[in-house]
């Protein structure tokens, strides 16, 4: 009998585990990311032609249900945007639900689903996640994600009949990410980087708040200093941040050298020389001034996102490279009394020349899996649609900082009361200088195990010059031997 | 009465022969998952990877058969080279810190009678059970140049460090990621060795104590001759962490300042991963690379260990 029940219980342990072993691998959820439906409450819903069955706003059927899988990344900006937007969707358009994925790492739970080629399985809808900008530059090339750009010339339910190409700031259009004049998500918000700030240490110590030129600017540089405080942060064990505040001035210079289109030109398309452009090389040669003078922290590659952050709400250090959701990111830790603000980098020596700022235009842009049903893809385009309406605008804007995109967003003097420290800086520092918003995307990258070495030499450089321990120069030359080598190799294959 | 007997020899033969088989299709219930899953996520890729190294894919494209190309780039690569050099430097140091600190802590345990053994077994024990992102946290900050207590206790005793960010220099950070690895990994085999000293009879130390050895004479006479088994698998096992590990530089440094603690395991990955390259077949000639390196490691801790095993 004993023994009979140790061999009963052992089978049962037995089929226990390998029940386990099944469950565990059939489970369609990704282990270790929330997945949840959020709720849909028909309060408002848009009511469909009774003969039709249809929305008359968009002639989609009221009758046939849809679930939009959307894979969200879930950074700085949270994640109570988009469940916003999602609740006030499926009220208005009841047949719709949602399945959404939320994880800061999105991108590799994207890339996962991408390789294993199974349309089924992959996301309907994105956000534009990518472990590397080459692998987005990719993905566009293969041609896996849905074009949108006629959306641009959609006219927005609440825009007076305007389309929403018209609704934009100067500029929008043309630097928003595209690819061979093809779009594949519509910006959303602006999603600024720059150079952040405590407006309130500003004030306290009577520094410019607002260079008009290098000079000027250098002058805040040693001002800062002066003081002992390190004049400008950023987290140096990932030192591509610095990118944040210098890496559109490449456009900068080019207009002013007047070879503005040629540049873009060859910057989206990486045609040589990259490393070794007037422009990039003219970028390199100030921060190895600024380096040397001391303007960036001492150690910088050790630091990483909190300890960079907390010089400056601690104001160790005055101005940080970052982006617009630093204030939504940190909220949970301002001190009192800072106040967000912001600037970019003159680097002209004449008041009044353009300032470019860097805006990633299209923070919470969605991006549509081709291989999908038209019903799904519809559906998704109209979700596009509806985040560009200034209510869900005015909600980002309020809850996450997100930087509205349209232009009559500001007409309404509500929205402005509302809008977030650090988005407001942005508006404020647009107003009071001529800028020019751009992006610093490629259309084409070199890949490659000797590319990625060029760029990691050039990468690895970007802390010696910020310390003034190294000249980039010669770094940059031999990078771009790299490079060119890199694109032999792929033009024997 | 004889053919009783034969029957029940008979039944007694089939049941031997029921049990037998139970047995066998137990231990086939049992293993088999594991095993279907060791063959699945475990020698699958690595065999696939075979494959992969010989081919030019980043996940998305079609994958190109390019022979051995990514093998004449690798070796082409300084960053390689460098990376394995800092390899090198850790596998030089950390196997024989980790294991020298574990046993004379777990020689001072077993032997001193100290009344708060459990509690510093415990102590030992736990960064073994932080995972990983604690324990780098805490040493970056351990580290920090403004805030970090190592700055604070130097300038206590008079060295004043200023705002030295000891992860930040490239003379420095190869250096301070010693003590991270080191502190994560003695724990384990404090434990390990104060079990196995448990296990040396008591009476080959009374004699020696009557002989008048002192405790260094029968540590390094009686208790290490006798765990060298286990410390050459300790050693081992340390070994071929060092080589394949990159977590606490990825966390801590991500390979800089300027590269200088870059790893092997974290160029592979970064090669893979990496915000700016995604070439899995480049990575996978790498991890190749690293596969015949983990065997040379393995053939080298075991030509140097003793090859006699003492008994008692």
């Amino acid at each position: 009998m004993k023994v009979s029940m140790n061999k009963a219980l052992s089978i049962i342990v037995s089929v226990v585990m390998l029940l386990t072993i099944v469950i565990g691998c059939s489970n369609n959820n990704e282990a270790g990311e929330k997945t949840t439906a959020p709720s849909n409450n028909a309060a408002s819903s848009a009511p469909a032609s009774e003969e039709t069955n249809v929305y008359p706003d968009n002639g989609l059927s009221a009758k046939v249900e849809v679930k939009l899988k959307l894979g969200f990344w879930e950074n700085g900006y949270g994640r109570e945007w988009i469940d916003n937007a999602i609740s006030k969707f499926t009220e208005k358009y009841p047949n719709v639900k949602f399945d959404v994925t939320y994880s800061p790492k999105i991108m590799d739970l994207i890339s996962t689903k991408i390789a294993a080629k199974n349309d089924d399985d992959m996301f309907d809808i994105i956000s534009p996640a990518f472990n590397s900008k080459a692998e987005k530059v990719q993905v566009i090339q293969a041609g896996l994600f849905e074009e949108v750009t006629d959306l641009w010339d959609r006219v927005l339910p609440d825009s007076n009949g305007r389309t929403f190409r018209e609704l934009v700031p100067k500029g929008t259009f043309e630097f928003a990410e595209q690819y061979n004049g093809k779009f594949y998500e519509i910006p959303m918000g602006g999603s600024t980087v720059g150079l952040f700030y405590d407006k309130a240490l500003f004030e306290k110590n009577g520094w410019n708040e607002n260079p008009k030129t290098w000079e000027e600017f250098l002058q805040l540089m040693a001002d800062i200093k002066s003081k002992g405080i390190i004049p400008i942060t950023y987290p140096g064990v990932y030192p591509s941040y610095l990118s944040f505040a210098f890496g559109i001035k490449q456009f900068e210079i080019a207009e002013k050298n007047g070879n503005l289109e040629e540049f873009t030109k060859r910057f989206r398309k990486s045609e040589l020389p990259i490393y070794t452009s007037v422009e990039n090389k003219e970028i390199w040669t100030r921060i190895y001034e600024m380096g040397k003078l001391g303007y960036f922290p001492p150690g910088v590659a050790a630091l990483n996102h909190t300890q960079s952050q907390m010089q400056l709400l601690q104001h160790k250090a005055a101005l940080g490279a970052t982006g617009d959701w630093v204030q939504n990111e940190m909220k949970d830790s301002i001190p009192d009394g800072f106040k967000w603000g912001y600037m970019a980098i003159p680097f002209s020596s004449t008041p009044g020349d353009t300032i470019w700022i860097e805006n990633y235009i299209g923070a919470g842009g969605i991006m549509i899996w081709k291989n999908k049903s038209d019903l799904i893809k519809n559906w998704a385009k109209e979700f596009i649609v509806f985040l560009l309406s200034n209510d869900i605008q005015a909600y980002n804007n309020k809850s996450a900082g997100i930087y509205p995109i349209r232009k009559d967003f500001l007409d309404n003097p509500d929205n402005i009361k509302e809008m977030q420290d650090a988005p407001k800086a942005i508006m404020e520092f647009s107003k009071n200088n001529n800028i020019q918003l751009g992006l610093t995307s490629k259309e084409v990258i070199i890949e490659g195990p000797i590319a990625a070495q060029a760029d990691k030499l050039a990468t690895e450089m970007i802390n010696d010059a910020a310390s003034g321990k190294k000249d980039p120069l010669p770094v940059l030359e031999e990078a771009e031997k790299l490079i060119e080598r890199a694109v032999k190799e792929t033009a024997k294959k | 009465m004889a053919s009783s007997e034969t029957t029940r020899t008979t039944h007694k033969g089939s049941l031997m022969k029921k049990s037998d088989m139970q047995k066998r299709l137990f231990v086939l219930i049992a293993v088999w998952p594991c095993f279907i899953g060791y063959l699945l996520f475990n020698l699958y890729p690595n065999i696939v990877s075979v494959y992969y190294s010989l081919i030019d894919w980043n996940g998305i494209s079609e994958a190109k058969f390019v022979g051995l190309s990514n093998f004449v780039s690798m070796f082409q690569d300084v960053f390689v080279w460098r990376a394995l050099y800092h390899n090198l430097i850790l596998i030089l140091t950390i196997p024989v810190l980790t294991v020298y600190i574990s046993l004379i802590l777990a020689y001072l345990l077993i032997n001193k009678g100290y009344l708060e053994v459990k509690l510093y077994r415990i102590l030992f024990f736990i960064p073994n059970i932080l995972a990983v992102i604690v324990i780098t946290l805490l040493w970056s900050f351990i580290y920090d140049g403004s805030y970090g207590i190592l700055n604070g206790l130097l300038k206590i005793i008079g060295i004043d460090m200023k705002e030295y960010y000891w992860l930040g220099d490239r003379s420095t950070a190869l250096w301070a990621l010693l003590p991270p690895l080191i502190w994560s990994g003695v724990g384990l085999y404090v434990v390990i060795f104060m079990n196995a000293m448990k296990s040396i009879p008591p009476s080959l130390y009374e004699a020696a104590v009557l002989e008048g050895a002192s405790h260094t004479t029968r540590l390094f006479k009686i208790t290490i001759p006798l765990l060298s088994p286990i410390i050459r698998v300790g050693v081992l096992f340390i070994s071929l962490g060092v080589f394949k590990g990159f977590e606490f530089m990825l966390i801590l440094t991500n390979g800089g300042p300027s590269g200088s603690t870059d790893v092997i395991g974290l160029y592979m990955f970064s090669m893979a991963f990496g915000s700016t390259s995604h070439n899995y077949g480049y990575a996978s000639a790498i991890g190749m690379f690293l596969f015949v390196i983990l065997i040379a490691v393995k053939l080298i801790t075991d030509r140097i260990g003793s090859k006699e095993s003492l008994e008692y």
